[in-house]
């Protein structure tokens, strides 16, 4: 599983700062992240979520990885937010996709980035935390066409990006 | 997997019309206390589909829920204990979710429900 490093943290520093800053006057109250590896970002985001005094939130965490969806039910539990969290292996918005359209407050995305050869993409196991492929962004570009539907009105999409994944571009698919 | 979760659930098979609901087959099932939380609870009944979750809670031995969604301001805490119980509290462990369209079977394993696609059931 994907154990959280630096882009974990700065998109959880980055989630809190936007927290303080504009998110906790009017909290989110479905939050989902693809990809939630070890659940260290997601289990962040509801313990946000819980801590500002919401009764009625929902965070979903998906990820291809078995074992990271193990790990993210695990570390939900943890932090005593496991109640709140729903976990599906699958890829992207998978099943979720649908029931969830135009209801995600917060979308959360730390995808694979790093720029690779295309089939190392699909080769699966580990690498699929980090395989990106072209530009580091075959994972990420199939998600792109999904994210203005799934999200709510005045929604938020926190999505980590290396340089070389070509923001500009990212951007103006969005 | 409890019943909130399968009711955000919708099959994307290839082929697959609504793929809303998945039946449930179980072969574990378990329950677990959960903190009854009035607010969430029917804030929560009031987003869900409830004859989906009807129909599951019936397949996971938890009948008699009421046909048609009911008025919830009318219900007494009894009542929505019984809803939350339903809800929150069973867990499907070890089974399979089937899509209602296709047919094509998603396991369920330690609650979690692995809903990957081959290659050749992506659209």
């Amino acid at each position: 599983v994907y154990e959280p490093a630096e882009d974990s943290f700065l998109l959880v520093d980055t989630l809190v700062a936007e927290w303080d800053a504009r998110l906790a006057n009017d909290p989110p109250r479905c939050a989902l992240e693809v990809g939630s590896g070890t659940g260290y970002v997601i289990a962040s985001a509801a313990v946000l979520m819980r801590d500002s005094g919401l009764d009625d939130f929902r965070c979903h965490a998906t990820d291809v990885n078995p074992d990271a969806v193990a790990c993210t039910r695990a570390t939900a539990d943890a932090h005593g937010v496991g109640d709140y969290v729903t976990v599906i292996q699958c890829d992207l918005l998978g099943p979720l996709r649908e029931r969830l359209r135009g209801k995600v407050d917060l979308l959360l995305f730390n995808p694979p980035y790093v720029l690779t050869p295309s089939e190392e993409v699909a080769a699966g196991g580990i690498a699929a935390a980090w395989a990106g492929g072209k530009d580091g962004r075959e994972v990420l570009d199939r998600l792109l066409p999904d994210v203005a539907d799934v999200l709510a009105p005045g929604g938020t999409f926190l999505l980590l990006l290396l340089h070389d994944n070509k923001p500009h571009d990212v951007a103006e698919i969005l | 997997m409890r019943l909130l979760t399968h009711n955000l659930l919708a099959s994307n098979v290839k082929g697959a019309k609504t793929g809303f609901p998945l039946k449930i087959h179980v072969f574990v099932q378990e329950e677990h206390e959960t903190a009854f939380n009035k607010a969430f609870l029917l804030a929560t009944l009031r987003k869900i589909n409830w004859i989906a979750f009807r129909e599951a809670a019936d397949s996971l031995g938890v009948p008699n829920l009421p046909e048609l969604p009911p008025d919830l301001d009318k219900c007494d805490d009894s009542m929505l204990r019984k809803y939350h119980h339903a809800l929150m509290e069973v867990h499907v462990k070890e089974g399979y979710l089937i899509c209602p369209d296709t047919g094509r079977r998603f396991p369920i394993t330690k609650g979690i429900p692995n809903m990957l696609l081959n290659e050749d059931e992506v659209c």
